[in-house]
This record gives structure tokens, C-alpha cells and sequence, in this order.
């Protein structure tokens, strides 16, 4: 009785009409079109839904540092002298326009404005605005592409860092290196091809592995996550006194048993996993010697800065977020936590850009050394930005700031996109967006480009409905395609 | 000076036809609806009524003469004004007959006074309603009509309100694609064939180059002497400012209406045969997603897909081989194997037409395989990088007609490939960090290709060993 409903379950009335007459229709018109797709190889890592991609790709991987808790670009990126001018004057009404704002600073009596208490100056060709805060990056200005005019719908961190990873400010859909995978397949069959690396013993807004989750796509890609460690990957290594070939052997067995179990319930998860169990046994491999940073030269440690000797740090991080790039892994993500400064900004920022400045800016100017900045994207960003106005009592010294979803800066650099460019601005009070808005969606749907990828054409069916990263919204940017 | 008096006398008394015209319909709906009424046949009634149809006549002959006036202005569509005209002057005509008619005590029977007043009705709904199309334009009535009862008055005509998106400068018309959907968007709501503001028609190149009622409106090569471009720059508040309803030009719009004029304003010219600078790429890549962008070669050669049993053996091999793109059948190809050896680099022959990118890093390539690879016409990129290649392998390079990356990374070469480099005329990046070439080299080859990208390491020092990552 129990198996019997199962299997009602997997295969509907519905969904033997469907195949059967719709399926075979299309089948033999695919293979008429094209004979060979008759022959294809079945789904696994290597392969995307797509085969290619919609178009020529600018880029072939992306590694993604995500700066979680939304750094404070009032402070980094955006000069507002204005704020300075008027540092502890409220915020103007006409300026606010009655928007929401957190719970936070909602109940405060007065909105000081807050001017940077870091020194910008205009860096390189390009004489793009830098604070002191960033003297590394300041130097690669030129290489960076700057969007100053970003904006997202979420007030909050759960949901914005939800929002801009996956798309939708509810959980439960795919992150971008999920779509990725699924769309474009993996370019080496010994790694996934979305690899995660989270910087160690950082705490503040917290991290769940929903942010590089599949959701409903298959669950081979979702992201695989690196610790800094004996374990880098967790339950990858044999217990104590399991070889090497009692594993192959465990698993061919395995596989034959899910292969059985597959046949009768049709379950598409069942292939999945089993690409993940090959997946993780060719991992035991490839990762102790993708995680051995030791034949890197001195030189290039002293480029990332002295942290990248210690596992776990956000330079190391980089540092071996390069080394995935050389071995074709296509999304790597990294997140750094701790940018939330509500308050003690000044003190705060200057640890969070002390510990990625450095690595950031090493890792940009040593991929372009070895020629793989041709085609690898380089993104720097938060999930929002943060109040021209102080929360919390503004001092001569001291401040803080409040999220602020209105506006905030990212960077890109690298392939397909216009080194030394920065692209849309905002008002001069650095509260609301005064010249071409960029919507995460937009972000979202421009990544993809880059990639080949159609963001309206790569989608996957569920519930009833065909979902894809950028939902329904989504323009390209055209206008920062190199 | 006394013609201009007399021409602009017109104009002024013209505009006063719609305030007459409201006059004759008023008095002839009045006198039809008391002929209907009067039961009694009373003198008196009959002379009320008589008086009516006088009053709609000589009200009807003022609003005429003003509308013959009017209409000479000269900005109405011809056909409607034809039987706008005509009708209202029969209308005159008529009531003044019907009026002399009964004044010779009705010689006309009771029926036929009847169908005499429904076809004097109809000739005024019409001439009306031609009136109002003259003036509002033939879609004013049921612009805001609910859907159902504009597909009954035929009236589908929507503007698109997106331009369109067109991929390629060779094919693309610069007026037919570019400026056309524009003037389409922006002024032939006034300037068509039903309706005719100041006289101009943009409907067809030839009458735009027409011109209106002042004259031409394009002046070939010189945007600020036409008036088609001065009235876009006009201040909004100034009465000639175009367009006088709707949006205004975007200032995209008009820098590319500028450009087109400046131009030559030519309705036969290619997108890609006009100067392309400045401002412009970027303005048609924003409203029409054209790129205008030198394409890179892999952009340009067309080729077949290869079938994937031509493949097999070669990923047989160790080779990753996949098409760019769905539409690109061109193949990027890397090395994914293990022990890479000569045979395995042979057998890319088979398939070196479609070769365009090849990556073969640090697998121990030698001097003599890049012979073979010297012979890929189509190949573009190149990445062989940290492999034991010296100056003797480069000039098997020399010979690569298309070729726009190349990648030496950690390789052997030294000031003597950096001539062989410097002629691969289509050459856009190369990259030389840690190699034995020298700054002086590298400074001489960077003179001599100032358009060529050159990187030679964030810290440049050709002492530097080389290393693997």
C-alpha cells in the first residue's frame, strides 16, 4: 500500500497524459531537428539545461565577494561633501519624502545628517572617488566598475542578502550559482561548479546555507562550502579505515540499488543525489589539492597581505578563490560578514576594510597578471546601503548608520563589463538615486548576460509555474557592457 | 502689403468658424424639432418656424465663408475637408431653399416635409462629425471609447511605445529604423495623411522633404538651419515648441534627430555608413541596443556546427570542446586530460577551422606543437601559459591572420618574440608577466603598437623565477 501510493504520487494521471502524447511528439520532432540529441548524454555535472549558451559569453566564471551586513558606501564610494557641510542638521523632509524606515531609528526624535568622517580623494584615469579607507582598491580604481546607483526593495538584512542572492525576498529560491550551474553545467567534472567560502570567525548578521541553496532546482547545485580546516568540505573524507576502493566499490553497489529504486519511482532527486555521491568521491582528490596553498610564492602572499597565511580569512579566502578560478570552477562565492554598523562606524569600518581591502585588490590585479581577468568577473558588493543620517547620538568622533535600501554602491570588474566607469548617481544629500536607478533584478539579469545567459529564457518549472532568477522584472544594463 | 493684410485678415477671420458654427445647428435642430411639434397649423407657428430656418441659413452662410477662410490656412487633410466643405455649403444652400420654399406658401406636402428634416438632420451629424475630425483628429471620439466599441469604429491604430531593438549597423536604415519610429512615436499624430498641422505631411520621406506651409523643414547637412530640429529646442513655454502635445523629445531623441540631419539627413544611408562618434554609439546601443562596437572575429566568421560524432574522438583525447553559443558554432577548446603529448594536439587539425579560442596552459607544450597551432585560421585566443615555449615557438605564431589575445605567462620567450608580436597586426592584449622579456622591450613594442594592451605583472620584475600557482 505505501509503495503503491508513492508511486502514485510521482507519476499522475496528468503527467503520463502529458508525456506520453505531448512527450513523444517532441521527441521525435527534436530528433528530427537534430539527430543527435536523441543520443545525449543524461543530465550531470558538466552539462547545463542549456548545452551552450544563449550567446557568445564575456564571461566564463564569476566570484562573487559578497560583504554582508551592507558596507556603508557614504563612507567608501559615494563623496557627499554636502553631508560634511551640514553634519548634525536634520534630514530635510523633502528629501525623506515620509519613507519607511527601521524600527531602529524610526522612533528618533532628530536625523543628524552624518558627513564621512574619511577623507576622499579621486583616484587614477578615471578619477573615480575613493576614501581613505581602501588604499589598495583606490589604486586599481581604473580596473573597476563602479554602480553607484543601486537600489533593492528590502529593508532588512535577511531579506535583502535573500533577495540580491536569489532573486526573491522569500526563501526557498535558488541562488545565483545555482541558476548558473543548472544553466551552464560545470566546466571541471572534479568540482562542483558553485563553491562557497565564508570567512572565519566573523560574526553579525548571520549566514545560512539557504543564501547558496538550490531551491527547487536540482540539488547537485547547490552551492558546496569550504571551511578552512582539516574538513574543508564536511563528511567528505572516509571514516578511519575505509580505502580509497572499498568506496568505489560501496558506491557501484549503491548506484545499482538507486538505480532500481529510480526505475520504479521516477523520482529525478535519485539522480541527483547520485551525481552528488560521485561528485564528492572524485572531490576526495581535487579538494586537498585545490585547499594547499603552500606552493604559492611569497610574493603572492605578500600581494593578498599577511592575513592570506591564515586559513579562514577573507585573503586566504581570495587567494583560493583564485585557485578555483584557474580550475574553471564557475561560481565562486564569498561572504565577509560584520559591515552592520549601527553605530561605532568609524572604528568598525576601519577593521572590515583593514581585513578585504588588501586581498580585494590583490586578487583583481593577480587575475589580470595571469590573463584570466579576459574572462572572469569580479564582484564586490553588500546587500543594501546605509542612512546619510546618524543613528544613535552623532558625535565629533563618532556615528552610526541605519540600512538604507534607497541607494547603495557596488563594483565589478573584469570581463564584459567597462573598466575605469562608473555608472548612474545620487542626490547630493546620498539619500535617494538622482540618475539611472539600478535594481537588483537588473544586477541580476546583467550577470547573467554576461554570462550567455538569457535571464528570461533560462527557467524551471514548478508548482505549476515557470520560475526564473529575475522572476518577471529585470532590464540588462547596457550601459556598463564593455 | 496689402495682400499680406488681406492673407492675414483671413486667417484672423477663420478663426472665428467654430464659434459660428455651433450657431446654424442650433437654429436647425430648433426648426426641425418645432416643425415636428406644431399640431395647430397656426400662422403664427408657421412664421416662428420659417424664421428659424432663416436664421440657420444666413448663421450657416457666415460660418462658411469663416470656414472657406479657415480652410485656407492650409493645415487640413483634403479629403475630409472636401466633403466637410461641400456638405456645409449644401446645408446653407438648403436651408435658405427650405426657407424660400415655405415663404411661397408650402408648396411642399406634409411627408415629404418629414424626409426633407431626417435628411437635414443626417447632413448635419455628418458635417459635424467631419468637423470635429478636422479639428481633433480622426481618433479623438473614441480614444476613450471602452475596447469593443472601438474595433466597431475600425480604430486599432496603436503607436508601439517601445522603439524597436535592432542588432546590426550594416543593415539597419538610419531613417527607417532610427529616426522614423521616432518621428512615428513623437509627430505624426499631427503630420500624417488624414491630418496636416502647418501644412506638413511626414508620412513619406518625399513629404517630409516637402515640407509645410512655411516651406521645407530639413535642411540637408545643417540641423540647426531646419525646422525640425529647431522647434524640438525651443523652450517649452514658446508657442512653435514641438511636439505641442504628448512627450517632448527625450535629449537622446534629438541629439540622434541632430546627428541624422548633420548627416546629409539621407533616407537611403546604412546605419554603419554614417560617422559614428561621440555621443552617438551610446545613444543608439541605450534606445536600440545597437551595438556599433568593432566586432571581435569570432562575432563575424559563420560557420557549420560540427556534429558531435566529429567530436567525440578529440574529447576522447582529453579536450573540453564546446560551442560559444547556441548561434556560434565556433569552439572554445582547453586541454582537460592528463599527459598531453603532440599526437593529442594533431588531432585539433581535423577541426582547426572552427578553433577560436585554445587554452593549453601548463601542460608541458613544446616550440613544435605550436607549429600546428600556427595553422588555425580562425583562432583568436590563445592561452599557453607556464609551458617551457621559447622565441623559436612564437614565430609560429607570426602567421595567425586574426589573432587578438595571446597569453604567455610564465613562459621562456624574451625580447626576440616581442618583434614577431609586434607584427601580428591584429593583436589586442598580450600578456608577459614573468618571461625573460625586459622593460626596454616591452616599452619598444608598446611604441610601436600604442593601441596594443600589453600586462606585464602587477610587480614587473623579469628577474622574477617562474612559478606554478
Amino acid at each position: 500500500m505505501h509503495s503503491c501510493n508513492q508511486e502514485k504520487s510521482n507519476y499522475s494521471r496528468r503527467d503520463f497524459l502529458t508525456k506520453t502524447s505531448l512527450g513523444l511528439g517532441a521527441v521525435s520532432l527534436a530528433s528530427m531537428l537534430n539527430p543527435n540529441s536523441l543520443f545525449s548524454k543524461p543530465l550531470g555535472p558538466g552539462d547545463g539545461i542549456l548545452g551552450s549558451p544563449h550567446f557568445t559569453p564575456k564571461v566564463k566564471r564569476v566570484i562573487y565577494l559578497f560583504q554582508s551586513g551592507a558596507p556603508s558606501q557614504l563612507d567608501l564610494f559615494d563623496y557627499k561633501p554636502l553631508l560634511n557641510e551640514m553634519n548634525g542638521e536634520d534630514l530635510p523632509e523633502s528629501i525623506r519624502k515620509g519613507q519607511r524606515l527601521t524600527g531602529m531609528t524610526a522612533g528618533q526624535a532628530k536625523f543628524p545628517l552624518a558627513g564621512s568622517q574619511f577623507s576622499f580623494k579621486q583616484h587614477g584615469q578615471s578619477g573615480a572617488w575613493m576614501s581613505d579607507l581602501m588604499p589598495h582598491t583606490a589604486k586599481i580604481v581604473d580596473e573597476l566598475c563602479f554602480i553607484k546607483s543601486m537600489y533593492t526593495e528590502a529593508i532588512n538584512h535577511d531579506p535583502a542578502a535573500t533577495f540580491i542572492q536569489t532573486g526573491s525576498q522569500f526563501p526557498g529560491r535558488p541562488s545565483i550559482g545555482s541558476w548558473v550551474s543548472y544553466g551552464l553545467g560545470s566546466d571541471n567534472e572534479n568540482l562542483p561548479s558553485f563553491v562557497v567560502l565564508v570567512t572565519k570567525d566573523k560574526y553579525g548578521q548571520p549566514l545560512y546555507s539557504r543564501l547558496w541553496g538550490n531551491g527547487f532546482l536540482p540539488s547537485q547545485h547547490q552551492g558546496v562550502q569550504f571551511r578552512a580546516g582539516k574538513n574543508p568540505v564536511l563528511y567528505l573524507s572516509n571514516p578511519p579505515g575505509v580505502d580509497a576502493s572499498s568506496r568505489r566499490e560501496q558506491l557501484d553497489y549503491l548506484k545499482k540499488l538507486e538505480e532500481l529504486n529510480h526505475d520504479k519511482l521516477g523520482d529525478p532527486e535519485i539522480l541527483a543525489r547520485m551525481a552528488q555521491y560521485e561528485m564528492a568521491f572524485r572531490m576526495q582528490t581535487s579538494v586537498p589539492e585545490i585547499m594547499d596553498t603552500t606552493s604559492e610564492p611569497d610574493y603572492i602572499y605578500d600581494m593578498y597581505g599577511e592575513d592570506s597565511r591564515k586559513p579562514g580569512t577573507f585573503a586566504a579566502n581570495c587567494l583560493l578563490a583564485r585557485r578555483r578560478a584557474e580550475r574553471d570552477v564557475k561560481f565562486i562565492q564569498l561572504y565577509h560578514q560584520g559591515w552592520d554598523a549601527h553605530g561605532n562606524l568609524p572604528s568598525s569600518m576601519k577593521t572590515q576594510c583593514r581585513e578585504t581591502d588588501q586581498a580585494t585588490a590583490a586578487l583583481i590585479k593577480d587575475l589580470k597578471q595571469r590573463g584570466m581577468l579576459d574572462d572572469t568577473l569580479v564582484i564586490w558588493g553588500g546587500e543594501f546601503g546605509r542612512t546619510n543620517y546618524s543613528q544613535g547620538k552623532l558625535t565629533a568622533t563618532n556615528y552610526g548608520r541605519d540600512h538604507h535600501p534607497r541607494c547603495f554602491t557596488i563594483f565589478m570588474a573584469g570581463a564584459g563589463v567597462k573598466a575605469g566607469f562608473s555608472l548612474g548617481a545620487t542626490d547630493e544629500f546620498g539619500y535617494n538615486i538622482a540618475e539611472r536607478p539600478v535594481h537588483v533584478h537588473d544586477f541580476q539579469a546583467t550577470l547573467m548576460h554576461l554570462l550567455g545567459v538569457d535571464h528570461e529564457r533560462l527557467t524551471f518549472k514548478f508548482q505549476g509555474r515557470r520560475y526564473r532568477l529575475t522572476d518577471v522584472h529585470g532590464e540588462v544594463v547596457k550601459e556598463i557592457l564593455a | 502689403m496689402e495682400l499680406i493684410l488681406l492673407a492675414s485678415m483671413g486667417d484672423f477671420i477663420g478663426r472665428f468658424h467654430p464659434l459660428w458654427v455651433h450657431l446654424p445647428i442650433g437654429f436647425l435642430i430648433l426648426a426641425i424639432l418645432l416643425e415636428w411639434f406644431q399640431k395647430d397649423g397656426s400662422e403664427t407657428s408657421k412664421k416662428i418656424i420659417n424664421f428659424c430656418w432663416l436664421l440657420a441659413g444666413v448663421s450657416a452662410g457666415i460660418a462658411s465663408i469663416c470656414g472657406w477662410m479657415l480652410a485656407a490656412s492650409g493645415s487640413y487633410s483634403e479629403g475630409t475637408l472636401f466633403w466637410h466643405r461641400w456638405v456645409g455649403i449644401l446645408l446653407t444652400v438648403g436651408s435658405l431653399g427650405i426657407w424660400w420654399v415655405k415663404k411661397q406658401d408650402d408648396l411642399i406636402p406634409q411627408k415629404s416635409h418629414r424626409i426633407l428634416n431626417i435628411a437635414v438632420l443626417a447632413l448635419l451629424t455628418y458635417v459635424g462629425h467631419l468637423g470635429g475630425n478636422l479639428t481633433h483628429g480622426s481618433d479623438y471620439l473614441t480614444e476613450n471609447a471602452p475596447d469593443f466599441v472601438k474595433t466597431l469604429a475600425g480604430d486599432q491604430e496603436e503607436v508601439s511605445e517601445d522603439l524597436p531593438q535592432i542588432s546590426d549597423p550594416d543593415s539597419a536604415l538610419a531613417y527607417a529604423d532610427l529616426i522614423e519610429p521616432i518621428l512615428q512615436q513623437k509627430c505624426m499624430s499631427c503630420h500624417n495623411d488624414e491630418v496636416q498641422r502647418g501644412g506638413l505631411n511626414m508620412a513619406t520621406p518625399e513629404l517630409l522633404m516637402e515640407g509645410g506651409k512655411n516651406g521645407a523643414v530639413l535642411v540637408s547637412g545643417n540641423a540647426r538651419e531646419s525646422e525640425l530640429f529647431k522647434r524640438l529646442i525651443l523652450p517649452h513655454s514658446s508657442e512653435k515648441h514641438m511636439p505641442t502635445k504628448g512627450e517632448p523629445f527625450t535629449f537622446q531623441e534629438i541629439a540622434l534627430l541632430q546627428w541624422w540631419i548633420d548627416e546629409q539627413a539621407s533616407f537611403e544611408a546604412r546605419v554603419s555608413e554614417l560617422k559614428l562618434e561621440g555621443d552617438i554609439p551610446p545613444t543608439l546601443f541605450s534606445l536600440y541596443g545597437m551595438d556599433t562596437k568593432p566586432k571581435p572575429w569570432y562575432e563575424k566568421v559563420k560557420l557549420p556546427a560540427l556534429s558531435d560524432e566529429t567530436l567525440a574522438p578529440i574529447r576522447q583525447e582529453g579536450f573540453s570542446v564546446a560551442s560559444l553559443s547556441t548561434e556560434n558554432h565556433l569552439l572554445e577548446v582547453s586541454f582537460k586530460g592528463n599527459d598531453f603529448s603532440p599526437e593529442k594536439l594533431q588531432s585539433l587539425s581535423s577541426i582547426k577551422e572552427h578553433i577560436t579560442w585554445l587554452y593549453l596552459e601548463n601542460v608541458e607544450l613544446k616550440d613544435e606543437e605550436l607549429k600546428t597551432i600556427g595553422t588555425f585560421p580562425n583562432l583568436t585566443r590563445l592561452r599557453v601559459q607556464q609551458n617551457p615555449i621559447t622565441d623559436q615557438g612564437i614565430l609560429h605564431l607570426a602567421e595567425l591572420p586574426h589573432l587578438e589575445s595571446l597569453n604567455l605567462f610564465g613562459t621562456k620567450i624574451s625580447d626576440e618574440s616581442l618583434n614577431t608580436i609586434s607584427k601580428i597586426s591584429t593583436l589586442k592584449k598580450v600578456y608577459l608577466w614573468q618571461t625573460n622579456v625586459s622593460a626596454t622591450g616591452v616599452s619598444t613594442l608598446q611604441r610601436e603598437n600604442p593601441e596594443l594592451d600589453i600586462d606585464t605583472g602587477a610587480n614587473f620584475s623579469p628577474e622574477t623565477a617562474s612559478t606554478k600557482g
